[in-house]
């Protein structure tokens, strides 16, 4: 799992929310969209229903004027046909309606209209038969089975309503002014058909007495003011309207009724007053039909700003989810193209790192602080990287070059101590005396040095030098020290002072080089003697014939110490079968491991020791004592041992 | 190289702290006499007395010192015994260098 695909989980998930919560909240406000389209319809279909209705209030009144004036040939006919139109159209109208409930009701309304229709033709040519009784019992039964109709068609307009139902106080209000309407409209026919009746004297019942009639109109009176109030109570804006009805009925409706009951109580005057009646009749039917389409505008016009409003919350929604979506792209952009990506490319950086690619990225800048921070971070590191490769590369090439100066210094040194082991003679037989050596240099050129060569006939010079220290500059002075004390040898006569010889290698040493340590040596053969100056060098060892050994000498002040320093001459025998062992203090003074001094007594414990075996034997043996002592190779000083033996 | 120093008026003691004086601490045994001749103190005493072994190198480095000095300054030598006596005397500088046994000693002789 990595970065980029946490975020893309967690911003579907974000946006998968979004686009959930919008839907939601969408078709919620599509729907109340939609119903208020359809409370549109419905008002629409009402209002048919509502012109049905009334419409054969009318009708149901005509018949039954239809009856009583047969003969009177007043008659106005009914045209029940109409009513059926309408029903028909509020049909149609709730057909298109999406609520299977309302279709329902839609369907029954039709049922209504088509038996309604069959009915008027029935009705028209019973009516147009000109059969009196035909006529008057038609009358009779139209009455009833249009009450019944429009009985009908009020339930099912109840139902419409309570499928409906009333959304506020407005539509409320506009249902009350209808059932208002409806019920006085009723109830004025009703009174104007008995009243009517009632004059005739005719077949439909007993003679009504003019107390009646009056009781009615009390009645007519009192749901009018019933209703008057609660519509008040609802819409003030129709109240006008409906006041003008109510005062009508009151101030001119009924009081030209009672004219006419006072006109026919006097016998005078009726036809006048009855003309004044039905004019004030009919002029209830307008005032009516005027409530009903003001009610109608007025509720097509609320819930066309009902519908208007619902369109703008649409409009709303629609608005915000695209915002809300384009934010949200605009997000997804953002922290791809700011954070995931340049996350992206510092992965890749450090990887680079990791893997020693020190080649540069391109030179992106970017937006966010903290991102500018790291990446200025890895520039950093990469930066130090690149430095530490420069410098290791450089250390590498230092230490190269290094090597290299060590390696043209040894081969220097091992050059030097070739010429260095070329003044050295090889063991060797000179005159009557063998000489045999042990050479083992602490480093490549020793300070340690010797050498042995026919001075004259019977003579034999031998030196060992040792100079302090042992390494480059030690091996020069040991140069320049064997020549000058083999000059000081060659140049001395037969009989000369070789102390004298040696104090004058002494005196002419330059001050400023190192002292060095000397054993200079003259043997005389055909004396069977030797004489020996020691300068600072350890005493040799006079090994007779017989095993006895004897130290030469005791001491004397190195060369280079002091320039006037005098030196003293031993003489010493040296004849068949005598061995002399030279030798420069390191065959003693170097230590073990435990840093442990070889010493001087223990060497010479050593020879005495081993002072029947052969030479060659004998130095097997210091080698061998030597390698055990300090380990192969751990010289801390040069080790040199000539022996001389007489032979 | 471990050493302590001690002015005793004109005479300055050194007591070396090594067992050793030889080729590898020889070095530094030469800058601290040259150093100290250098900074006028021409009456040293130099304590042996915890020193075992002296080689020639470390003997190069008192004869040295002793060159610096001059014929008017004097390098005492103090506790040699053993292998170090034995180099100075096979060496002779036990002419060279005035041998003490103790530092008193050789202060005595050489405030006296």
């Amino acid at each position: 799992m990595n970065i980029r695909r946490t975020l893309a989980v967690l911003l579907s998930i974000f946006g998968i929310s979004l686009l959930i919560v919008l839907f939601y909240l969408g078709s919620a406000i599509y729907r109340n969209y939609q119903h208020s389209a359809e409370q549109i319809t419905i008002d629409v279909a009402r209002n048919h229903l509502l012109t049905a209705v009334l419409g054969l209030q009318n009708d149901r009144a005509q018949i039954a004027l239809i009856g009583t004036a047969v003969g009177s040939g007043s008659a106005r006919g009914a045209s029940l046909s109409q009513s059926a139109d309408e029903m028909r159209r509020a049909s149609e109208i709730l057909t298109d309606v999406g609520n299977v409930r309302l279709q329902e009701l839609s369907a029954a309304i039709g049922r209504e209209a088509a038996a309604l229709s069959l009915y008027a033709d029935e009705h028209a040519t019973v009516i147009s038969s000109g059969n009196t009784d035909d006529i008057k019992a038609e009358s009779l039964a139209a009455s009833d089975r249009v009450e019944l109709t429009k009985q009908r068609l009020l339930t099912i307009r109840q139902a419409i309503l309570m499928e409906v139902g009333l959304n506020d106080t407005t539509i409320g209000g506009v249902h009350m002014i209808r059932s208002y309407i409806v019920t006085v409209n009723d109830a004025l026919q009703l009174d104007q058909m008995l009243t009517l009746r009632d004059l005739a004297g005719s077949a439909f019942g007993q003679p009504q007495t003019i107390r009646q009639i009056e009781d009615r109109s009390s009645a007519l009176q009192g749901s009018d003011r019933v209703y008057r109030d609660l519509v008040t109570l609802f819409d003030e804006s129709i109240v006008g309207t409906v006041s003008d009805l109510s005062n009508f009925i009151e101030l001119t409706y009924l009081p030209a009724k009672s004219a006419l009951l006072r006109a026919i109580d006097a016998g005078q005057n009726v036809d006048a007053a009855k003309l004044d009646w039905l004019a004030a009749g009919d002029e209830a039917g307008r005032l009516i039909s005027g409530i009903q389409a003001s009610v109608f505008d007025r509720s097509q016009a609320y819930l066309d700003q009902q519908l208007v409003s619902a369109l703008r919350m649409l409009q709303s929604l629609i608005g915000l989810s695209v915002g809300g979506m384009l934010i949200f792209v605009l997000s997804l952009y953002i922290v791809e193209k700011h954070i995931v990506a340049p996350l992206e490319q510092m992965r890749l950086s450090m990887l680079d790192l990791v893997h020693g690619k020190l080649e540069p990225r391109g030179g992106e800048t970017f937006w966010l602080e903290d991102i500018r921070t790291i990446v200025d971070a890895l520039r950093v590191f990469r930066v130090t990287a690149i430095r530490r490769e420069r410098l290791t590369r450089e250390q590498l090439l230092l230490h190269a070059q290094i090597a290299e100066a060590h390696r043209s210094l040894q081969s220097d040194m091992k050059a030097a101590a070739k010429v260095q082991l070329a003044q050295m003679p090889a063991p060797g037989d000179v005159d009557q005396i063998r000489f045999s050596t042990f050479f083992a240099p602490a480093n490549v050129l020793a300070g340690d040095t010797f050498d042995y060569f026919a001075l004259s006939e019977d003579r034999v010079g031998l030196l060992q030098v040792d100079v302090a220290g042992h390494g480059a500059a030690a091996g020069l002075v040991s140069v320049a020290a064997h020549l000058g004390a083999r000059r000081a040898l060659r140049s001395l006569k037969p009989e000369g002072n070789l102390a004298e010889a040696v104090k004058t290698l002494n005196a002419f040493w330059n001050p400023e080089m190192t002292y060095f340590t000397l054993v200079a040596v003259q043997f005389d053969t055909s004396k069977g003697r030797g004489r020996m100056v020691q300068a600072g060098h350890p005493s040799p060892v006079l090994m007779r014939r017989n095993g006895s050994i004897t130290r030469l000498g005791n001491g004397g002040l190195p060369i280079g110490v002091l320039q006037d320093a005098e030196f003293e001459e031993i003489d010493f025998p040296f004849d068949v079968g005598d061995k002399l062992f030279v030798f420069s203090d390191g065959i003693y003074e170097n230590s073990n491991s435990e840093k442990e001094i070889y010493t001087e007594e223990r060497f010479i414990q050593f020879l005495a020791d081993n002072a029947t075996c052969s030479t060659e034997e004998l130095l097997r043996k210091v080698r061998e004592t030597l390698d055990a002592w300090s380990g192969v190779g751990n010289l801390s000083d040069d080790v040199s041992l000539v022996v001389a033996e007489r032979f | 190289m471990q050493f302590s120093e001690d002015h005793q008026g004109t005479v300055l003691v050194l007591e070396i702290g090594e067992s050793r004086l030889e080729a590898s601490n020889a070095p530094e045994l030469r800058e601290l006499l040259i150093g100290r001749i250098e900074n006028g103190n021409h009456q040293i005493v130099l304590d042996l007395k915890l020193v075992t072994f002296m080689d020639s190198s470390a003997l190069g480095a008192l004869i040295g010192a002793i060159k610096k000095m001059g014929p008017l300054g004097t390098l005492a030598l103090v506790g040699a015994t053993g292998p170090v006596l034995q180099l100075l005397k096979l060496t002779r500088m036990d002419k060279v260098f005035p041998l003490f046994p103790s530092a008193s000693a050789a202060l005595n002789k050489l405030e006296g």
